[in-house]
């Protein structure tokens, strides 16, 4: 992402791209969220509390299994997509309505290539938790974690060297998905508890 | 220095807008699966979205 959007801000004022890419962001996980908030109201009628014996069970084993697949103890395929967000976008869109439909295609967070597999809990959890204002909140949160992380790591390049800060992140993919994968499980455990 | 102090706060800013979420959320809606697992979900979807600047 920093690789891609970097360049892109170098064009026109790049504060304002960078404003408009964390929009994009809040906007794409404001409607995944919408979304499944909405899609959870038919099985919140039919179930009713019985939901919220599905939510402590599903979600908790959901993040043992990918907090273990995050931390490398099992060993299984990741499940992920191979489509990521076009960069013709911004030619074929227009220059800020581009950058603002790569933050909402990441912030969406299940239309690209799924980096931890602990981000499945996201949607999962928002699904299930059977409350719209909840749903909103879990995925617009990742959304807009997603591009400020993205302006923060693009902000922190010196000059424009974009690609050598994205290798510098990605020698660091491993401990943060470990890192990952260890908050998933002090979340699983958490949820159980509570 | 000045770029540690923006890419810090940039971070806090996404801390802040999360706990306020969260807070919102658990504070006025009163979640049907409670208020603990709204905010630790909250943080799971900021520690997650936060440790993606690096893909594609």
């Amino acid at each position: 992402m920093v690789g891609q959007i970097g360049p892109l801000v170098q064009v026109g004022r790049k504060k304002t791209a960078l404003a408009v890419h964390v929009l994009g962001g809040i906007a794409g996980g404001a409607t995944i969220g919408l979304l499944l908030g909405v899609a959870v109201l038919l099985p919140r009628a039919a179930l009713g509390d019985t939901l919220d014996t599905i939510f402590v069970v599903v979600v908790p084993a959901a993040l043992l299994y990918t907090a273990s697949v995050d931390l490398g103890l099992l060993k299984v395929p990741h499940v992920t997509w191979v489509r990521q967000t076009p960069g013709s976008w911004p030619c074929s869109m227009g220059h800020y309505p581009g950058i603002f439909g790569w933050g909402f295609d990441l912030g969406l967070g299940v239309t690209t290539r799924i980096p931890y597999q602990s981000t499945l809990v996201v949607p999962l959890a928002a699904l299930l938790c059977g409350d719209l204002a909840t749903a909103l909140a879990i995925t617009t949160t990742y959304g807009t974690a997603r591009a400020l992380a993205v302006v923060a790591a693009v902000e922190s390049v010196p000059g424009d060297d974009y690609g050598a800060a994205c290798d510098a992140i990605q020698e660091r993919v491993v401990p943060l998905k470990r890192l990952v994968g260890m908050t998933a499980l002090v979340i699983a455990t958490l949820i159980v508890i509570s | 220095m000045a770029r540690s102090a923006h890419f810090g706060a940039l971070l806090v800013l996404a801390g802040v807008f999360g706990l306020a979420a969260a807070a919102l959320v658990g504070g006025t809606a009163a979640p049907p699966v409670g208020t603990l697992p709204v905010f630790v979900l909250v943080s799971l979807s900021l520690v997650v979205g936060l440790s993606t600047a690096a893909s594609p």
